[in-house]
């Protein structure tokens, strides 16, 4: 009798154990449906300069470090991490076991021919691997970077979006996230995510689908139950479809600008661009589309050295205006983008101004931005990592990415002044010349601060918004009511 | 209610003192070790929010609100505190809910202490002003909100340690204060023992340690003596009264049978008197003087009592003696002799050798006369103490009860002369009792032997 019974205790645990290798064909698909703007223009890190890819960047890429909710750095892929007595060298010590979504280890190797990409020529984000002297691999989990000057900020930059990590080895199919690609459609416009198994990952979603939409058929679809989370669009805090689902408001560190770029007329006459800026009517704007945003004095957002929160400062107001032709890109996604177009027309027009606002596609607007081909265009500015660092350097005469095409050599010396300055209340002062000259220009007309306001369903929990910006939200801890699916 | 005696007094209300105060005393000193370590802990706090302010004035002011963010919520991960910092009525940081940053701040509610104290049931929260480095005009306030959960987690130790130790000690402490309350009144215990041993005849009294009880242990002493003294006298005085009283009954008792030993003597020698009458007569002669001797037998006996004899006794050890000899004497006897005893002393003043005698003598009687069993009870009414002896045999007549007591019935035993009631009878007598009888509930006789107060 106890021989049978050890017997039958054999066959079972043989059953169980190649039952393990059978696929648990019962598990129940769940599928979070995110609605995005744009998909991603560019899978490569070295080529993200927008919010649309960046987002899925933080899905599938990892890095050293990452931003917490609150804008806390917190580990990654690093184990942890200490900077020289002279600031210069960082060193991380890798997490063990750490691996691609192909299974392959992660190595500080990897780690080094990241980094490397983007402080080349061909990166688009240079302007912030650009500190970086040297990579040092000491063994497969030990890394030193060591930087040209002291910088503290260095840190947020490791901790952005674009701070992720490729495999050395291959064609960068095998990525290091949260997630890995599963199938991207671009018929649908939709690129299915799966959980990447060498992660620990709380979250019980089995594929994540961004899908691409404008507004308004994002709303309808959210309220068909179509759609998880409307995080990506930018909503007003009165929107109705808060009537259902769980709403989440913060200021997060963003500014909603019209870019002005002074490369092309009428806006190349400084006296010009003040005008245009003075006659703007930022207020009646922000009320009118976005009335629970934070009015905006400046360029910076709140909560960042240089942030204005009371009064613009004074701007020469000569008055001349142009009867060229301006071109303000909006971006069509935008559910009321022909309300805004009427505005702002005859806003503008009645003052006397030869306006046209175009609606055009993200892909259009990137495009233009990257070329410096756009006129003037209505973008929301982002930030990478939490550092007025971010925004400022867009008016680098040196700097690729300078939209405005502004070129000052006292500006110029304030930025790199301000950059290798540790004394924090020496450094605003700086930050805030370089801010009184870039408004002097009249670059950027400061529309508002935007308050998020992220719609997400009711069977989402879970979900912690980020401080900083919705690129970061960790949709690895999500989770999805399987009764919703 | 049933009295207790003082030792047993002081272990009960020492239970009390014991575990009741020793608690009560416990919970009293951990709430106040819990008040003093939630003080430290929110002078931790607060010396935390004083070093750290200037810092964060400083970031403040260099606009760097995700340091501030980053060093307050080291902190509060370190602490378990919620912090928050509020400018010109607006959030400009906390550690627990982004969504509030850069809104409105709301009136905190609870009870206020001074500016920088409000207490709530789930929260203690300090402020702290955040001073301007350069002179700007913005009022600042850094708020640590210390949760009461939190606060009670971190000093549960604490508190737990100072509770148990607490209860321990004192538990303790109560236990050697009784100790020394036991050691007190142990000289009491003392002067009760000899109180008690006062009845002994080898009486000795030991000095007693306090003044108080040696003060009582010497009254008692003396009140002893004196007693003896007085007791002697008063036995004396009865011991005359009792022979009086045993003559005049002898002579009350004589009385008749001399007369009748007269009136025969006269027929024998009246020369007229018939020959029958005069046969008859010789024949009762004997049967009479038989009885005169008989009285004067027992009076005898009862002139030699001696009341100095008398002690203060434990009667139902007498019983039980009795008891115990009559078994001694018929092992193998079958019938049950029960003694339905009292559970405290009865004490009765007697000749503790005539009194057994006497219940012997009863006794065993009813053992010849009953048939399964005799039942002994006693009742003490003070100043008469009587003890009851039952069985279920046949019982006697009481009409003829009066002459066996005189010595002149014929007992059922054997057909003897009961002169052993008759003795009974004038022992208890000299007792100041008697003898009494009545058919017992078992249908047998049943005898009650009396004895009164020899004052």
């Amino acid at each position: 009798m106890r021989f049978s019974f050890t017997l039958l205790n054999f066959i079972v645990s043989v059953l169980l154990y190649f039952s393990s290798w059978i696929p648990e064909a019962n598990a129940k698909t769940v599928i979070y449906r995110k609605s995005i703007y744009s998909l991603p223009l560019s899978l490569d890190p070295i080529k993200m300069n927008d919010t649309s890819s960046l987002l899925v960047s933080n899905l599938i890429y990892s890095g050293l470090v990452k931003f917490a909710p609150d804008m806390t750095i917190e580990s990654d892929l690093a184990e942890s991490w200490h900077s020289s007595i002279d600031g210069k060298t960082l060193t991380f010590i890798l997490l063990k076991n750490i691996k691609f979504s192909d299974g392959k280890p992660i190595t500080a190797n990897d780690f080094k021919y990241s980094f490397e990409r983007l402080n080349s020529e061909e990166s688009i984000v240079k302007k912030y691997f650009d500190h970086i002297q040297e990579i040092e691999v000491i063994s497969d989990n030990e890394l030193k970077i060591k930087l040209k000057n002291p910088y503290p900020a260095f840190i947020n930059i490791l901790a952005g979006a674009t701070a992720k990590v490729l495999s050395s080895a291959n064609d960068h199919s095998a990525t290091s996230g949260n997630f890995y690609i599963s199938t991207i459609n671009k018929k649908d416009k939709t690129i299915i995510l799966k959980p990447n198994k060498f992660r620990n990952i709380k979250s019980n979603i089995s594929e994540l689908w961004l899908i691409e939409t404008d507004e308004q058929v994002a709303i309808k679809m959210a309220l068909e139950g179509k759609i998880d989370d409307l995080i990506n669009w930018p909503l007003a805090g009165n929107d109705l479809i808060f009537n259902t689902g769980k709403k989440i408001s913060l200021t997060v560190s963003a500014t909603w600008i019209i870019g002005i770029n002074s490369r092309i007329i009428p806006f190349d006459n400084e006296q010009i661009r003040k005008t245009f800026k003075k006659d703007f009517n930022t207020d009646k704007f922000r009320k009118t589309f976005y009335p629970d945003a934070h009015p905006s004095f400046g360029y910076i957002p709140p909560g960042l050295p240089g942030h204005q929160s009371k009064g613009e400062p004074k701007v020469q107001t000569e008055s001349k205006r142009s009867k060229e032709k301006i071109t303000i890109v909006i971006p069509n996604i935008l559910s009321r983008n022909m309300e805004m177009k009427h505005f702002i027309e005859q806003d503008l027009n009645q003052k006397g101004w030869n306006v046209e606002v175009a609606p055009r596609s993200w892909e259009e607007i990137m495009e233009g931005y990257n070329k410096k081909s756009l006129q003037s265009f209505l973008v929301s500015m982002n930030m990478d990592f939490p550092d007025t660092e971010f925004l400022i350097r867009n008016f680098e005469t040196t700097n690729a990415d300078n939209f405005s095409g502004y070129s000052n050599n006292e500006l110029d010396s304030l930025l790199h002044k301000s950059r290798g300055e540790n004394n924090k209340i020496s450094r605003k002062k700086l930050i805030e010349r370089a801010l009184i000259k870039i408004e002097e220009a009249a670059l950027t007309i400061n529309l508002f601060h935007p308050k998020a306001n992220y719609w997400i369903s009711k069977c989402i929990n879970g979900l912690d918004a980020n401080l900083l910006s919705d690129v970061y939200i960790d949709y690895s801890k999500v989770m999805k009511a399987e009764r919703c699916n | 209610m049933r009295a207790i005696s003082i030792l047993e007094y002081i272990d009960r209300s020492m239970w009390r003192l014991r575990w009741v105060i020793s608690f009560i005393m416990s919970i009293l000193i951990t709430i106040t070790v819990g008040i003093i370590s939630t003080e430290r802990e929110i002078a931790n706090e607060s010396n935390f929010m004083d070093s750290t302010t200037p810092y964060i004035s400083y970031l403040i002011e260099a606009g760097d609100r995700p340091e501030v963010i980053r060093i307050l919520s080291s902190h509060s991960r370190a602490r378990g505190t919620k912090i928050s910092i509020e400018i010109d009525g607006l959030e400009y940081a906390n550690t627990h809910d982004i969504s509030k940053i850069d809104n409105k701040t709301v009136e905190r509610s609870g009870f206020k202490i001074g500016k920088n104290l409000l207490l709530k049931s789930s929260s203690i929260t300090l402020r702290k002003e955040i001073k301007s480095i350069s002179g700007s005009s913005s009022r600042g306030y850094i708020f640590s909100e210390i949760s009461t959960t939190v606060i009670v987690e971190k000093i549960f130790l604490i508190l737990a340690i100072s509770f148990l130790s607490c209860f321990i000690i004192l538990y303790f402490a109560s236990r050697k204060l009784e100790f020394y309350l036991k050691e007190t009144i142990r000289p009491l215990q003392e002067l009760e023992k000899e109180v008690q041993n006062i009845h002994n005849d080898n009486f000795s009294s030991k000095e007693l340690k306090f003044k108080e009880l040696e003060t009582v242990r010497q009254s008692v002493v003396e009140t002893k003596k004196e007693l003896n003294e007085k007791n002697t006298r008063i036995a004396n005085q009865k011991s005359k009264e009792i022979n009086s009283e045993i003559y005049r009954r002898l002579i009350h008792d004589l009385q008749n049978p001399i007369t009748a030993l007269k009136t025969m003597t006269n027929l024998v020698a009246d020369p007229s008197t018939p020959k029958d009458i005069r046969d008859e007569a010789i024949s009762v002669v004997p049967g009479i003087t038989e009885e005169i001797l008989n009285q004067i037998i027992a009076a005898k006996n009862n002139f030699e009592f001696d009341i100095s004899k008398f002690q203060l006794i434990d009667i139902r050890s007498t019983i039980h003696t009795s008891i115990q000899q009559i078994k001694a004497a018929r092992e193998g006897t079958t019938k049950l002799i029960t003694f339905h005893s009292p559970d405290s002393p009865i004490f009765v003043p007697c000749d503790p050798l005539n009194i057994k005698r006497a219940l012997i003598n009863i006794i065993e009687n009813g053992l010849e006369s009953c048939r399964e069993k005799i039942e002994i009870k006693i009742d003490q009414k003070m100043p008469t103490t009587s003890i009851f002896i039952s069985d279920d045999g046949d019982g006697l007549e009481e009409s003829k009860l009066a002459e066996i007591l005189k010595g002149n019935g014929i007992s059922k035993k054997g057909n003897r002369q009961a002169l052993g009631l008759c003795s009974v009878n004038h022992i208890l007598l000299t007792h100041n009792g008697s003898l009494g009888y009545r058919t017992s509930q078992f249908g047998g006789a049943e005898f009650e032997l009396r004895i009164g107060s020899l004052c």
